[in-house]
């Protein structure tokens, strides 16, 4: 898919640049939600100097007396800009990514909401002004509305000048320009309510860097004032905002009923997503399953699940303690609880932590790794866009659905087994095509994060990088680096059957897996 | 790519995106200035009441339940209006404006606007019943309210000198009713004097100007300011009185 392709090339661009903790592409969810903290803030202080009675004069005041009053209106003004383009970039990111459908569609369509909110609030703040472009967004609102049969009066009368604009109007507008952002809240609570440790604002660096950007522009650039709105003449060559104001040329070049096709059938669209993004049933992943005789109630999987989908409950066969539950309603089958439970109850189906262990078996079954030989696992999603391939720098390739479900057992595995060295390859963080695998991945191979890697794997045989899915370069030089590394040890003696602990607190089932079927 | 080149590149797409938001945020919309001027038709009418009063008899009146006993339950809505507007002797508008409303009782209103080549022009605005004046009126609430001698059929013929760009209004007057034509309002709300009506400065010129005036009052000669001048001709008037049934 070109567009797919086309996001991960620009992906990896923006890691080079930026790394990918800075990235700001990937951070464009937090960064919407960093300008609205701006937004409110220097909104606080505009609306100090603001008056109804006079909303034009009051805003030539507030750029020409009051004090760094052109600097905070230009700032209050680009930080809009700047949300609705990262709003815009979030959103596109979602939707390629796929993460607009199934348990997610709440995330979606509050989004959206937010977005429409987040438009009509900026148009309110622009006929604030009360210049000819709130003029002209105001009138051509009216004219819109007024193809509707809801008013019995049409709404463009209040602007053709008949008469002075009511403080009436200007006080409406006032009203929802403040009132709005309580809406604003409100979806963006529904929007992160099924995430788990969720981050509304970027890192301290990048918060600083947007802002501090956003400043030198208003100050190297304050934000114009057009002329005064003036129904007197014919307003022509509006300077607009195009980020709020780029529907105006269309609609105007439309009649008002075609304008309102387009845009119910553009909505449409939009809200519909998670219905027709969907995949195919019988390719819909399944959400994660429990086998509760295996559950010893460790909680860990609850902990690490980022949408909140597993809770833990009583047990329902006769023992005491607690056992997992999973909502599927919330699940979305990313697998990180198949990593995250040591004794290999819980997962998708097909990719819980024992049928990892069949799949590595039959794995080192066809391809014997040797010793001077790396095994590279790769995020299928990411991950320099090799999980399709055999072999890749002379590393065999053993991708996994999302490096977050890999269990830490996979890689003992293929150490014990006669691997030279286990090169994991995730997301970048942020990018992790579900959410946290890439961090808790990277804790249970090296910080005794349940459920760890366990001490008797040698840590010089395994490895951890972050690439995006269009940095196979950066990919490809770390498996070399790796494999040099891998030659320069003593070759292991591979152990002819391996044993792996399927249980937490209970002693090891002696599962024989390199043998046998897995699992006690 | 080195650590100084990575830098330098990231410091770049941060200005250029700067820069996007900067431009983006106000940039002109594509279009030519206009060549016309605009003529704003913006009124509001009660009309004429069509159809009559139910007077249903003290039986039939016991026969409904308590609630529903209208003694003078009168139905019917509004007659439509035909608009129609001259510009230099050509018709240029003409249509027929319904009353507001599910049952078409609610007032006629006119939005529309008519474009004017700039230089002088004649323009002459006749709305009136479609069907001509009813013969037979009876009270409505606004009649009750002492507002009963409105117009029934609004005029205006002038002549309108305009440059490409500029707006002039056809709008009712405040205090008579009248059809006339001005510039528009300009002007925020603290800003408006006591008639609501604020000098907008415009250069608009209009001559010769008759208005619609209630037939019980004497002209008014008016000055709205821009330049606005009245020059009443017999032209409106006679139509006026002609059209009113009092």
């Amino acid at each position: 898919m070109l567009p797919r392709r086309a996001l991960a090339r620009l992906d990896a661009w923006f890691d080079k640049l930026y790394g990918w903790k800075y990235n700001p592409l990937y951070q464009s969810g937090t960064i919407a939600v960093l300008m609205l903290v701006v937004l409110i803030v220097t909104g606080l202080y505009l609306l100090l100097y603001y008056r109804i009675g006079a909303p034009y004069a009051s805003v030539v005041r507030i750029q020409d007396q009051v004090w760094a009053g052109r600097w905070i209106r230009a700032l209050h003004r680009y930080a809009s800009d700047a949300a609705v383009l990262a709003i815009g970039v979030h959103a596109v990111r979602m939707f390629l990514r796929g993460r607009s459908w199934g348990p997610r569609t709440l995330a979606w369509l509050s989004g959206l909401a937010l977005l429409g909110l987040f438009f009509f609030l900026a148009v309110t703040g622009f006929v604030m002004v009360w210049d000819v472009q709130g003029r002209l967004l105001a009138m051509e609102g009216a004219r819109l509305l007024d193809a509707l049969p809801i008013f019995s009066e049409p709404v463009s009368r209040a602007f053709s000048g008949e008469r002075a604009m009511p403080a009436a109007f200007f006080f409406l507008n006032y009203f929802l320009h403040i009132a709005l952002p309580l809406g604003v809240a409100l979806f963006l609570y529904l929007h992160v309510s099924r995430l788990a440790r969720v981050k509304l604002l970027p890192p301290r660096k990048l918060t600083w860097t947007v802002v501090g950007v956003l400043v030198l522009v208003a100050i190297v650039r304050p934000a114009p004032l057009p002329p005064e709105a003036d129904p007197s003449v014919i307003a022509h060559q509006v300077p607009v905002d195009w980020f709020f104001a780029f529907w105006v040329p269309v609609t105007q070049a439309l009649p008002a009923g075609a304008a309102w096709l387009l845009a119910g059938v553009l909505t449409a669209i939009l809200v519909t997503t998670p219905l027709w993004s969907r995949p195919r049933a019988t390719e819909r992943p399944e959400p994660s399953t429990l086998e509760e005789r295996q559950c010893t109630g460790c909680t860990q999987c609850s902990v690490d699940c980022p949408y909140e989908a597993i809770t833990m409950v009583s047990r329902s066969d006769g023992r005491a303690g607690l056992v997992a539950s999973v909502d599927p309603d919330l699940c979305v089958s990313c697998g990180i609880c198949a990593g995250s439970c040591a004794p290999m109850s819980i997962g998708p189906p097909g990719r819980t932590g024992r049928d990892q262990l069949q799949r590595v078996r039959r794995f080192l079954d066809e391809w014997e790794p040797r010793a001077d030989r790396v095994v590279l696992i790769p995020c299928s999603r990411g991950a320099g866009d090799v999980g399709h391939l055999d072999e890749f720098e002379g590393a065999l390739v053993y991708p996994v659905e999302c490096i977050g479900s890999l269990h830490t057992s996979v890689v003992e595995f293929l150490v014990r087994g006669g691997a030279g060295g286990v090169l994991v390859a995730a997301c970048p963080e942020r990018d992790c095509w579900n959410r946290e695998g890439t961090k808790w991945a990277r804790q249970r191979l090296f910080e005794d994060r349940e459920a760890e890697l366990q001490e008797r794997v040698d840590r010089a045989r395994v490895a951890f990088v972050e690439a995006g899915a269009g940095e196979r370069g950066s990919l490809a030089a770390h498996v070399r680096e790796f494999t040099t590394a891998i030659r320069r040890l003593i070759p292991p003696e591979p152990e002819s059957s391996v044993e792996i602990d399927l249980d937490c607190d209970r002693p090891p089932a002696s599962s024989v897996l390199g043998s046998g079927e897995a699992g006690p | 790519m080195t650590r100084v080149v990575r830098i330098a590149a990231a410091v770049g797409v941060t200005l250029f995106l700067a820069g996007l938001i900067a431009l983006g945020s106000s940039f002109p919309l594509p279009g030519d200035p206009p060549s016309d001027g605009l003529l704003r038709l913006d009124w509001r009418l009660r009309g004429e009441e069509a159809g009559g009063c139910l007077r249903p008899t003290a039986q039939e009146l016991a026969e409904l339940p308590p609630h529903m006993r209208n003694p003078d339950a009168c139905v019917g809505g509004l007659p439509p209006y035909r608009l129609r507007v001259w510009v230099d002797g050509e018709i240029r508008l003409q249509d027929t404006i319904r009353a507001g409303g599910i049952r078409q009782d609610r007032p006629l209103t006119v939005y529309d606007e008519v474009s004017l080549t700039p230089g002088r022009r004649h323009v002459r605005i006749e709305f009136a019943p479609q069907d001509g004046p009813p013969t037979e009126r009876r009270p409505s609430p606004s009649d009750e309210a002492g507002v009963r001698d409105r117009p029934t059929v609004l005029e205006t013929e002038g002549v309108v000198e305009m440059d490409a760009g500029q707006v002039v209004l056809a709008v009712r007057r405040q205090d008579t009713g009248a059809l006339v034509l001005r510039p528009p309002v300009r002007g925020e709300p603290s800003t408006r004097d006591r008639s609501g009506v604020r000098s907008s400065g415009t250069g608009l010129s209009f001559l010769h100007v008759p208005h619609m005036v209630h037939p019980h009052q004497p002209h008014s000669h008016q000055n709205h300011g821009g330049g606005l001048v009245c020059h009443p001709e017999g032209y409106g008037d006679r139509q006026n009185q002609g059209s009113h049934s009092q």
